[in-house]
């Protein structure tokens, strides 16, 4: 662990010296320290719960440390004032962007602070216009200030939010997982408008569970552990290896976990020429029981779209399912589910979870019918027990299966709607980006929980735009792109840097169909 | 980690189910309860009559219909939607009980008739808006006036009146010293708390309400559950349609115009969130039971109708601030 180096603290444009924070009895924070140097990228990783999001916000100005100083410029300041002197200095970009989408790129940027002309009620279109032009042109991004927000794609609606920060001269700004939604090129192509940034003296916080972008990315990293901060490094000389061990405690070998998979099992669902009118554009497979079949594809390639129309919601959709040698009629969810279909959705949040509703709840809405007695009422005692051995199951930690949902962790979260899923004894299972916005401990532990899953019988299609996952997850990878699916990998044949090649050269070449 | 009471959640876990119940009161969750409460007992400190048995009894009875109504309409408010044709529904019921009357049939099949009536129109306008994904507010904006108008041009303006004298005892009768109408309340409340706690119905109601788009990823559709509370509604309005005849031994065309406004007042009084899958039919029992309380203090104190009005109106704003500060607190 490198120690940081001692420096003028006059020079430090953010600080927070030894703050303390928590909820209802719950310690989020634990005597942490941090600084924001000029011209800096600090990465800013750790495990859900070992309060990221509290720093943050504190950082803001959106919290009160319960003890600690926060600093800027060497001087101390008072939590209150801090959001208004924030206000100039510094813009956070959070993982589901803040724009308008029927707004164009111009008015987003100037939303709240529209130039005005004569006795200022009239928008002065014209400055607002050209003053757009120049922050786009300096950042170098090619979109015109008229154009629709809505209309952008993810990476596009970031600049946006850059440029909105550039416009009004921000020093410094929050990245909340900027990269979750972007192509291996967006990727780059962010780095470099991150460089562009810092040479003209802005100052990133960058929180990533990306622990390689991370490296690549940041100056220094500061990994936090259970609330308490437990190293502030420089970049260069750390590894994934590490960052993780200080994470989570202890190593995680990638290249070790790998699915092996079984031979001679019976297929157990067939999709022939899938389409449906968003987006996908002919997508045959099959499935064998006890499989684990990974999609892999940007976002818009149509793994999402492709596994709605299985499950029954994609619109327009044509094409023939067959599950176990009986083919589906017009599949509905109804049907989906009958025919023991499972989907676990991408955004838990908005499609996934009922985050108000107990965690007991949560777990049992598909499968609530093998809990009703003769009158047709749930008996909770049978609820209470299935609970209990799904908990225990999936290592779902809960103080209480009574509480909301909300209250428990991302990865936890997520292991609930699995729990859901498992309670049903699903035939076929689709997971789209299991692990989003997941720690490194508890994807592991998702992971290690699919393929158990998978090897008590049930067929798995997850979708992921993270490669890496679905190395350690499946046996087959469909490489999709454009609705289409485009190759075929067996991952027993190559190693992970491998695969990332030929995948990469798979996307970059379309017209070199595989299998 | 720390031992976690979350309180604030509503669920604390330690302590017995009362101090519990006083915890939920006392944070709100249960809306305005303690303050109408307080009322209610300046109320009792003026006027002590104000809690005799007689005065209890005829609060209750006159909180009936608001009762039954509100079992409706907590279920539907409960999956993120409003019903603001239960007056009309009750009205149109009520009329199409007494016609039955005078047509000759028991007090129970008149009753069957303004029941059935009631579900039909709630069904119809239910499964209109689950078909066609339209709001319900707006679907039942429309409808009070389509089943308000009807009722008029059918009747041309004209009630109902000259029943038999025995028709009355659904309404005005007692069973075991309690008023028919509050034994009609308590056996809706219970219909109500069985079907929203303990079935599955119940849960997907819960479910929808909380996060429409998750539902339907569980089976849940729209169609079903609209169709499902609004004709659920219609079935309370219907019961109160009756039970409105049967008191007033008429049938009357220009009643129920201010019990939607009371009945969502009640069951947000009570604590359940309007956006859905907050709350339930416990806090709207007390909700009605406190409303009805004080819209009897106020009539003692010869409060005028019409201020009675402005009075709800400001309560249902003042809950759904307090529900403001609740849920900010809870960030």
């Amino acid at each position: 662990m490198s120690e940081e180096v001692a420096i003028d603290s006059r020079l430090n444009l953010l600080e927070v010296s030894n703050v303390s924070k928590s909820f209802s009895g719950v310690q989020a924070l634990k005597g942490v320290s941090f600084d924001l140097k000029p011209s800096e990228v600090h990465g800013l990783v750790g495990e859900n719960g070992a309060g990221k999001s509290t720093l943050i916000n504190i950082l803001a100005g959106n919290l009160r440390p319960d003890t600690g100083e926060i600093i800027m410029h060497g001087k101390p300041v008072d939590y209150r004032r801090l959001k208004g002197i924030l206000a100039k200095e510094l813009s956070v970009i959070y993982q589901d962007l803040s724009l308008c989408p029927d707004l164009s790129v111009a008015e987003n940027i100037f939303l709240g602070a529209m130039p005005t002309k004569g006795s200022a009620l009239f928008i002065d279109n014209r400055a607002m216009l050209e003053n757009t032009n120049q922050v786009l042109t300096e950042l170098g991004v090619p979109l015109r200030p008229d154009d629709l927000v809505g209309r952008l794609s993810a990476s596009e609606k970031q600049l946006v939010e850059i440029a909105r920060a550039m416009c009004f001269q921000k020093k410094i700004l929050f990245m909340d997982e900027p990269t979750s939604a972007l192509s291996k090129k967006e990727i780059l192509k962010l780095e470099e408008m991150m460089d562009h940034l810092r040479a003209r003296g802005v100052s990133i916080v960058f929180i990533s569970h990306k622990l390689d972008e991370v490296m690549d990315i940041c100056n220094r990293i500061t990994v936090l552990k259970d609330g308490e901060r437990v190293a502030c490094m420089d970049a260069k000389g750390s590894s994934i290896a590490q960052l993780s061990r200080l994470m989570v405690g202890r190593i995680i070998d990638e290249e070790k976990i790998k699915r092996v998979s079984k031979n001679m099992r019976e297929t157990i669902m067939r999709l022939e020429d899938i389409r449906s009118t968003d987006r996908v554009q002919g997508v045959s497979l099959e499935l064998k029981r006890g499989e684990i079949l990974g999609l892999y594809g940007f976002v818009g390639a149509g793994k999402t779209e492709l596994m709605e129309a299985v499950f029954g919601m994609g619109k327009g959709y044509t094409g023939k399912i067959t599950v176990e040698g009986r083919e589906i009629g017009k599949s509905n969810v109804k049907k989906a589910l009958a025919n023991g279909i499972g989907l676990v959705t991408e955004d838990r949040k908005k499609s996934g979870i009922f985050s108000i509703r107990p965690i007991f709840e949560n777990m049992t809405y598909i499968a609530i019918r093998k809990l009703l007695n003769i009158m047709g009422f749930v008996e909770k005692k049978k609820e209470r027990a299935m609970v209990d051995e799904l908990a225990k199951k999936l290592h779902i930690k809960m103080p209480a299966p009574s509480n909301e949902v909300r209250s428990l962790s991302g990865g936890n979260q997520q292991k609930v709607l699995i729990a859901r899923w498992l309670a049903a004894n699903p035939k076929i299972l689709m997971l789209d980006e299991p692990t989003v916005g997941i720690d490194v401990g508890s994807k592991y532990e998702i992971y290690k929980l699919v393929s158990e899953l998978a090897d008590s019988g049930i067929g798995i299609i997850c979708a992921s735009s993270e490669l890496k996952e679905l190395y350690h997850l499946a046996e087959r990878i469909l490489v999709m792109s454009k609705g289409k699916v485009i190759k075929e990998f067996r991952i027993e044949e190559y190693s992970m840097s491998q695969l990332l090649e030929s995948v990469s050269s798979a996307l970059e070449n379309p017209a070199d169909k595989g299998n | 980690m720390g031992e976690v009471t979350n309180v604030e959640l509503g669920v604390a876990t330690t302590g017995s189910k009362l101090i519990r119940l006083i915890k939920r009161i006392g944070t709100g969750e249960f809306g305005l309860v303690f303050i109408l409460f307080a009322v209610n007992l300046v109320f009792f400190i003026l006027n002590p009559a104000f809690l005799s048995q007689e005065n209890l009894i005829n609060t209750l009875r006159s909180t009936a219909i608001l009762g039954i109504i509100s079992c409706g309409m907590v279920v539907v408010i409960l999956t993120g939607n409003i019903d603001l044709s239960v007056g009309s529904i009750a009205a149109f019921a009520g009329v199409a009980t007494a016609l039955a009357v005078k047509q000759g049939a028991s007090d129970i099949l008149a009753a069957c008739v303004g029941i059935i009536v009631g579900t039909v129109i709630g069904f119809f306008f239910g499964l209109t808006s689950g078909l066609f994904k339209l709001p319900t507010l707006l679907v039942t904006l429309g409808s009070q006036y389509i089943v308000r108008g009807a009722l008029y041009q059918i009747r041309d303006g004209h009630p109902v009146t000259d029943l038999r004298a025995s028709f009355s005892f659904i309404g005005n009768g007692y069973f075991l010293n309690v008023p028919i109408p509050v034994f009609i309340m308590a056996i809706m409340f219970i219909i109500t708390w069985v079907v929203l706690s303990k079935t599955v119905i119940g849960r997907k109601i819960y479910a929808f309400g909380t996060n429409q788009q998750a539902a339907r990823y569980c089976g849940i559709t729209q169609t079903s559950i609209k169709t499902l509370v609004l004709t659920f509604s219609g079935f309370c309005s219907g019961i109160a349609g009756v039970v409105f005849s049967s008191r007033l031994m008429s049938g009357q065309l220009n009643i129920a115009t201010d019990i939607n406004l009371q009945s969502i007042a009640a069951v947000v009084i009570g604590g359940t969130s309007l956006a859905g899958g907050k709350g339930g039919i416990v806090g709207t029992i007390i909700g009605v039971i406190m409303f009805g309380f004080l819209r009897n203090g106020l009539n003692v104190v010869r409060v005028s109708a019409y201020w009675q009005m402005v009075l709800t109106g400001a309560i249902i704003i003042g809950v759904l601030i307090l529900n403001h500060y609740r849920e900010s607190k809870e960030e």
